[in-house]
């Protein structure tokens, strides 16, 4: 049967080669084809170019060999790309999760009410906890001090992805099992990763006869989850496998899961696999892999030692396990956003180590007596148990009252230890810690200046409520490609405000537009005049603080995401300087012609 | 390989696409298991390994800064592709200028011999190098659907989505592709499959 013309037999084996063809047009081709040799030529002549095509191209652009320590500038250029929007989704993203379960917030309110109880001699619920709950939550009036006694019924429903079950509470942790999607499960134990900073929570669940984590984004909690534990990195199972207290659902078509002990922190390596560091400052060589544990020597710089292993927890940090004086320590390759150590050779076959993120604490956690600070009010302060954490900015100031203004009390250097005692939230850029530093008792910023030892209390996921921030600058910026708007704004004299917080806030750029090709960038430039020291420190709302010399300028990519950007310019408390600056945004757009 | 890369591998559940928010914990999952496919296509469009490192780290940021807007209407690769594809242009567009430079400047320079490129000299036989040249001869547009279909073996719908195109035009376009690939590779090897196909008549 030849009911096709060559030219559209052809034009339909252009379209089979495509997976474009109908399966009845194709048997009407395959029809033609057995009729027409020089259709069937050309067909094969289409396969054999098709061949040639699908081997040869490959081969020209292989699959990369990326290396580990590109994809950790990546994933660095991509955080700090977002950082300064962080703020935003804790309180969008991160803290409605959390705040839907209400399980969460009744084990909150209940400390609300201990510590509040203590702090206040009041009884405080979770209404009145400022900040803690959004309006549209259900309160928990029903709570009593001593509601822990009842049977929990808390369960976990794994979303639509399903859920994955690690045998420790962080990312790179392996996988033990993974629950299906919308399957329930008994929760356990709740734990939050660090402090009030981040908002990672993570679920203890049971299954298949055995406890694991799964992420909160994936596991939905309900129920009453009253009597389920709260973990903090000091109480946390060391053994996964450890039977569940509550029983393990029945499921005899359940495969046993075999589950992989976690190493220790102290444990050895693998060998070298060609891989060195080399220190690029003096650089502290931890016990583990994280700031929190024992400092055990120093890594000079200009040193290169061969690295044995990495690890890369859940929240920004990669650590780099070295050889060194005979025993295995952690060099930090990037912490808050600083290099310590380069890294050079085959990095990327490095075996990653699983350890605990954080250093098992055998110590008792004493219970901290808050004392009202006369210098706060009292509705804007919240009280913690203990909590402890080390500073984030170098000279940072501790000063007497909640205020920039304030006498400094001492200065600290990056990495010094405090206790925090209280919170002053006397809105978004007006957020305090009172801490001990061990000398003085003073107030520090709550602005991304501490890394936290631990989860601290009733503080949570969001110590700082969304309240309406003095913006220094509303922009109503058009979505017009090439758009520019700058404004120049000088820093106050040297009244002992050495700090300031620039809340910028961009307006008329619609939110609900979802061409991912626009961005927006914004560029500070910092002018000085006087004597003193040239360097500030700048961060995104005081974050991963950097060295922006005095006419320097950086540009930050904001993307299209956020409405508002917070950043923090300190200026070193030993210079006479007088600081202005400027900020330019600028609107493009990533499209071809 | 973990079992959360192989999930993310085998794309996002649009369901759960709805709780894509930047976190670090996203970022982290989306960089380890999508930047290496971004930096391979980025170079596969752009031909330079530097610059494709480059616009590869500038597309996982506006990917990232736009995830909430991420619907799932696409696959999530498709969705990252087409982003990197956009940016990619600007780099196409800002080479183009720069070669203008560089040709307006050579052009009082003795034509040199040409020097293989690394990547040509990468070639198995010169087979392989007449195919690599054939489809660096063709234009933007032609090559682009060329290399999404048979280097990323991506379908016609999907390449449609990357470049915006309705899948009429990416149809044709990889119809004039081929022909004109049939017809270059001939004209250099006389004994061609195509010739043995018409000898076939």
């Amino acid at each position: 049967m030849m009911s096709l013309t060559h030219t559209r037999a052809r034009e339909w084996m252009e379209a089979e080669v495509d997976g474009l063809l109908s399966a009845g047009d194709r048997q009407v081709l395959e029809t033609h084809l057995e009729g027409c040799t020089e259709c069937r030529s050309y067909m094969a002549e289409l396969q054999r170019l098709e061949v040639r095509l699908n081997t040869s191209l490959k081969h020209r652009w292989p699959f990369p060999q990326v290396e580990r320590g590109r994809l950790v500038d990546v994933n660095r250029a991509v955080k700090d790309s977002t950082r300064g929007g962080q703020m935003f989704w804790r309180l969008t993203y991160a803290a409605r999760p959390v705040f839907e379960l209400g399980a969460v917030i009744t084990i909150m309110a209940i400390m609300a009410w201990v510590i509040g109880s203590v702090a206040t001699g009041t009884t405080l619920t979770a209404e009145n906890i400022p900040g803690l709950l959004p309006a549209t939550l259900t309160p928990t009036p029903t709570l009593t001090a001593d509601s822990s006694a009842q049977v929990t019924t808390c369960a976990g429903v794994a979303g639509a992805a399903g859920a994955q079950v690690r045998d420790w509470p962080a990312t790179p942790n392996p996988v033990i099992a993974v629950i299906e999607a919308g399957q329930t499960v008994p929760v356990i134990g709740l734990y939050w990763t660090e402090g009030p900073v981040t908002s990672d929570v993570w679920v203890l669940v049971s299954v298949q006869e055995m406890t694991g984590w799964a992420s909160n984004q994936e596991i939905a909690v309900a129920g009453d989850c009253s009597a389920v534990a709260v973990y903090t990195p000091a109480t946390l199972p060391q053994n996964a496998m450890t039977p569940p207290p509550t029983p393990a659902p029945t499921n005899d078509t359940a495969t046993q899961v075999q589950v992989s002990p976690v190493p220790q922190a102290t444990g050895t390596a693998a060998a070298s696999v060609g891989c060195s560091v080399t220190g690029l400052v003096d650089t502290p060589i931890y016990s583990g892999p994280h700031r929190s544990y024992t400092v055990i020597d120093t890594f000079p710089t200009g040193v290169t030692s061969a690295a044995i292993g990495w690890f890369y927890g859940a929240g920004y940090d990669t650590f780099i396990q070295i050889n060194w004086k005979g025993a295995p320590g952690w060099v930090p390759a990037n912490l808050d956003g600083l290099a310590y150590v380069g890294m050079d050779g085959s990095c990327s076959e490095l075996p990653f180590i699983a350890v605990s993120p954080l250093p098992p604490t055998n110590a008792p956690t004493p219970t901290y007596q808050p004392t009202p600070d006369p210098t706060a009010t009292a509705t804007g302060v919240t009280s913690l148990a203990v909590c402890t954490g080390t500073t984030t900015f170098d000279a940072m100031q501790v000063l007497a009252k909640p205020s920039y203004a304030s006498a400094v009390l001492v200065t600290l250097r990056i990495g010094d230890r405090v206790t925090v005692l209280e919170i002053y939230n006397g809105g978004e850029a007006n957020v305090w810690y009172r801490v001990d530093t061990g000398s003085v008792t003073g107030w520090i910023t709550a602005i991304y200046s501490l890394n936290f030892d631990r989860p601290c209390g009733n503080i949570g996921p969001t110590p700082i409520p969304p309240i309406s921030v003095p913006l220094d600058f509303t922009f109503n910026a058009p979505l017009d490609i090439g758009h520019s708007t700058s404004f120049t704004r000088a820093l106050p004299g040297d009244n002992g405000d050495r700090a300031h917080v620039i809340a910028v806030k961009l307006d008329g750029i619609p939110q609900g537009n979802s061409d991912p090709t626009y961005y927006r960038t914004i560029q500070l430039l910092v002018e000085c005049s006087g004597n003193g020291s040239t360097d500030l420190r700048w961060g995104y709302y005081g974050n991963s603080p950097l060295t922006l010399a005095c006419g320097e300028s950086i540009n930050v990519n904001m993307g299209m995401g956020w409405d508002s950007q917070y950043y923090v310019l300190q200026i070193p408390p030993d210079t006479g300087l007088s600081v202005s600056y400027e900020v330019t945004i600028t609107v493009g757009a990533y499209t071809g012609p | 390989m973990t079992n959360q890369t192989m999930s993310l591998h085998s794309d996002i559940d649009p369901a759960a696409t709805r709780r894509m928010a930047p976190t670090p914990a996203t970022i982290d999952a989306v960089v380890r298991d999508y930047y290496p496919h971004v930096q391979r296509f980025a170079h596969s469009i752009l031909n330079d390994p530097d610059e494709a490192e480059d616009a590869a780290q500038e597309a996982m940021i506006a990917a990232v800064n736009s995830l909430e807007k991420f619907r799932g209407e696409s696959s999530f690769k498709t969705w990252l592709y087409g982003i990197t594809l956009n940016i990619c242009r600007g780099h196409l567009r800002k080479k183009r200028t720069r070669q203008t430079v560089a040709n307006a400047l050579t052009a009082f320079q003795l034509v040199m011999g040409h020097q293989p490129t690394p990547e040509e000299s990468a070639a198995r036989n010169e087979s392989e190098r007449e195919l690599w040249s054939a489809v660096d001869s063709l234009d933007e547009g032609h090559r682009m659907v060329v290399i999404l279909r048979y280097v990323h073996e991506l379908p016609v719908r999907e390449i449609a989505e990357i470049m915006r195109l309705n899948e009429g035009t990416v149809h044709s376009r990889l119809h004039y592709a081929r022909r004109t690939l049939a017809r270059k590779l001939t004209l250099k090897n006389q004994h061609t499959h195509f010739e043995e196909g018409e000898a076939e008549l």
